[in-house]
């Protein structure tokens, strides 16, 4: 049955297909819904992801006849050439350089290992489509400063990961409850950068008053600071599986966040105590 | 009072040891056979091998600090295990040879009431004909699995560079010198290294770089591929590290077994079953790793080797080693407990754990040659592994033998890594990628059996700082200095 297939800004293209494992009836299945799309949309390779479905499968129209092209690799790629690639997916082109030779080792439909030798606009068609196996569609192989060309023509820009906006992670919190500790203690920081200024141009009462406040504040900040160390160690462990090199991060916060402390205490001392 | 001991003193006999001691405090014995009187952080010997750092700066003496932290240390290499004693003494025990300490040479028999093996690996040079003899290098390739190794490779590798300044035409091969190698990612840090060390020295021009590997496609890493953010974009390893090789002029030969290395020139298989060979001035290819080949033996003194062992040399532990089908891997067959199934008192952490089946898809060459990575086992799951088997022993000798053993599933674990692509303050590159769990998991989540709902690092000048921080927390960690504890796996 024919489906429908993803269109831009659908977050799915940026899905990483999974190796078919299963030499069974729903691949069959997927074989043949693939095949009927492409008749439909008159295309002559198609890759399971372009209308959904999360696996390495990429189906192939030489002289009428469709062929599957099951867990496919590429070896032994020589040669590279730029030319102008259109995808079902965007309303665009773009130039891209591929490898102009490839051996592909795939799969057929049995699981049975095959290869065979691809060039020009096989070998580029190939490379096309497994690309999307990977996540990726081609502006992800055209240099930076065209990338960024794509991002402002789109009119939400391209689409940097598979989650759907807006919607919430079963696993993954958005939103760390460290960040809001971190905050807090960033305004700590600021409120009394403030009374620095007082000095200036206010009266000796309101100077003694704002010392009294900095004097609360400065220790606060500090304690903040600390608890955002532990409370973000504890946070690190529990979303362990969330973000990577959590404890750098974290490491490197708390280090800027004491230097920045050291520096306002110290102002404190030299500039606000004596006045 | 009971003791544990524990063979080998890397990052998952060290992690087990030294939190052992700590909960065990002084009324148990630890003890650590390991061959080598020096603790070595095996992903900065990459720095070694291109000389931007000493050996002395990625190892230290384990003497001094085992001293401190009250671990008996025997330097010297675990030979067999006798796990129910022998005859008129039913105690198990270890039988040591030792490589130090004055008494090199020298065998003795050390009895235990809980073992862990963390051995390691042997570095299986005699896989590959002409790669070296046993666990030898041979004269070839150069290779930076240890600091000595490292040091080596670096002195080679200023020779190439020398040349090259001199307008000579140079080769650089690196990557895995067998089918079933693991370790992808240290040679892949290595080829980078070096392409950034040779810009720096201003001979880019005269070297031709390429990497060889047994990888079914970049970025695979024996994992099966990763998943990083690069300029905010979530993209799979295979995409980035395609871009980087073409970004840095390195060429790659992926799906290739190499069966053969001669002065100046490998052979290789592909997975098509097609042949080839490729010539090298220098080059650095990863072993495959196999068990330290312990023996093990009955109260009768028969050998009981395969109980306890894998074929390749592994220890068994709950694991389901039933051999099945791509399509029945299932994230269960994974060891929860690292525990021997014959011997409850044994445990094994790290590499020294037989794994059920590989992480990446398996391949075979048309020829029926196997050519897919084996599974990592290293750096962050082995001190995470370490740490459970700790715990665990701990509980065993604490509460008795009804405790509860801690667990530690590869398929319930993330991964972390931080790929350096070149070492410098201000220049310096690194990437960084993760995985969860490691061991895919289709019944949860289908397709990929991976859970790509998290973030990402990126790479850049930050992935380097984070990379070289590592190194100092993590050597600051195993030297038990004060807060050692707060530093994660």
């Amino acid at each position: 049955m024919e489906q429908p297939l993803l269109k831009y800004p659908d977050p799915r293209i940026r899905l990483i297909s999974g190796n078919v494992r299963f030499f069974n009836e729903t691949l069959t299945d997927i074989i043949a819904d693939m095949t009927d799309t492409m008749k439909a949309n008159d295309l002559e390779a198609l890759s399971a992801i372009q209308i959904g479905i999360q696996y390495n499968v990429i189906v192939l129209r030489e002289n009428g006849t469709f062929t599957p092209y099951i867990n496919a690799r590429f070896i032994k790629e020589e040669g590279k050439a730029a030319a102008v690639e259109r995808s079902t997916y965007y309303d665009f082109t773009a130039e891209v350089e591929r490898y102009t030779s490839l051996t592909v080792v795939y799969e057929d439909e049995t699981g049975q290992m095959h290869s065979r030798d691809a060039r020009g606009d096989l070998a580029r068609t190939f490379q096309h489509h497994l690309d999307y196996a990977y996540g990726s569609t081609f502006v992800d192989r055209v240099p930076l400063a065209v990338k960024k060309q794509i991002d402002a023509y789109l009119d939400q820009g391209l689409v940097k990961d598979n989650r759907v906006k807006g919607e919430e992670s079963e696993t993954c919190p958005t939103v760390f409850v460290r960040d809001y500790i971190k905050r807090a203690y960033r305004y700590g920081m600021l409120a009394v950068a403030v009374t620095f200024t007082l000095p200036l141009f206010a009266n000796a009462e309101w100077v003694a008053w704002a010392v009294t406040i900095d004097k609360i504040a400065i220790p606060l900040v500090l304690a903040l600071i600390m608890a955002y160390f532990f409370y973000a160690e504890y946070e690190a462990k529990k979303y362990k599986q969330c973000t990577s090199c959590q404890t750098g991060n974290i490491l490197g916060t708390v280090a800027i966040g004491f230097v920045q402390w050291l520096a306002l205490s110290a102002v404190f001392y030299f500039w606000m105590l004596p006045s | 009072m009971a003791r544990l001991v524990v063979l080998g003193g890397g990052v998952a006999g060290h992690t087990t040891a030294t939190f052992a001691a700590k909960w065990l405090g002084k009324e148990h014995e630890v003890v650590v056979v390991t061959p080598n009187a020096k603790w070595n952080w095996i992903p900065s010997n990459i720095w070694v091998g291109v000389g931007e750092m000493s050996k002395e700066e990625v190892t230290f003496d384990l003497a001094p600090v085992y001293e401190k932290a009250g671990i008996t240390f025997k330097q010297a290499k675990a030979v067999s295990i006798n796990p129910e004693g022998k005859e008129g003494a039913d105690k198990p025990f270890v039988t040591i040879e030792y490589t130090g300490q004055g008494k090199a040479g020298e065998s003795e028999e050390v009895t235990y009431d809980y073992i862990v093996n963390a051995t390691g690996p042997k570095l299986n040079f005699g896989a590959t004909p002409g790669l070296g003899e046993g666990s030898q290098i041979g004269e070839n390739t150069v290779s930076v699995c240890t600091a000595d190794h490292a040091v080596h490779a670096n002195q080679e590798l200023r020779k190439i560079f020398e040349k090259a300044a001199k307008g000579e035409k140079q080769k650089i091969l690196v990557g895995t010198g067998h089918g079933m190698c693991t370790c992808q990612g240290a040679a892949f840090e290595y080829i980078f290294n070096i392409e950034h060390e040779a810009r720096k020295a201003g001979v880019r021009d005269n070297l031709e770089i390429k990497w060889i590997s047994n990888e079914s496609f970049l970025g695979d890493f024996g994992m099966g591929g990763l998943h990083m953010k690069v300029g905010g974009y979530v993209v799979s390893s295979r995409i980035f590290t395609e871009s980087l090789f073409a970004e840095r002029g390195v060429e790659y030969i992926t799906g290739a077994h190499v069966s053969k290395v001669e002065k100046g020139k490998v052979d290789y298989e592909l997975l098509d079953g097609s042949t080839g060979e490729e010539p090298f001035d220098f080059a650095m290819l990863i072993p495959p790793f196999a068990g330290v080949g312990l023996k093990a033996y009955n109260k009768a003194g028969e050998d009981i080797t395969d109980t306890v062992f894998a074929p390749n040399g592994f220890m068994k532990v709950d694991a389901d080693y039933t051999p099945k089908p791509y399509e029945e891997w299932k994230a269960s067959d994974w060891p929860r407990k690292y525990q021997n199934p014959t011997y409850s008192n044994m445990f094994a952490a790290g590499i020294a754990f037989a794994p059920p089946h590989i992480i990446s898809k398996p391949m075979k060459s048309a020829n029926g040659t196997p050519i897919n990575p084996t599974p990592p086992r290293t750096g962050m799951p082995s001190g995470i592994i370490g740490k459970a088997v700790a715990h665990s022993v701990c509980d065993l000798i604490q509460n008795g033998a009804n405790a509860h053993l801690h667990e530690a599933s590869m398929a319930e674990m993330g991964a972390a890594c931080v790929a350096s692509a070149g070492k410098g303050w201000m220049d310096g590159q690194a990437a960084a990628m993760t995985v969860y769990p490691v061991v895919p998991d289709y019944e949860k989540y289908p397709g990929t059996g991976r859970d790509t709902d998290y973030t990402f690092g990126e790479i850049g000048l930050a992935g380097h700082w984070i990379k070289h921080i590592l190194h100092y927390l993590f050597i600051y960690k195993a030297k038990l200095k004060p807060g050692w504890t707060l530093i994660p796996e």
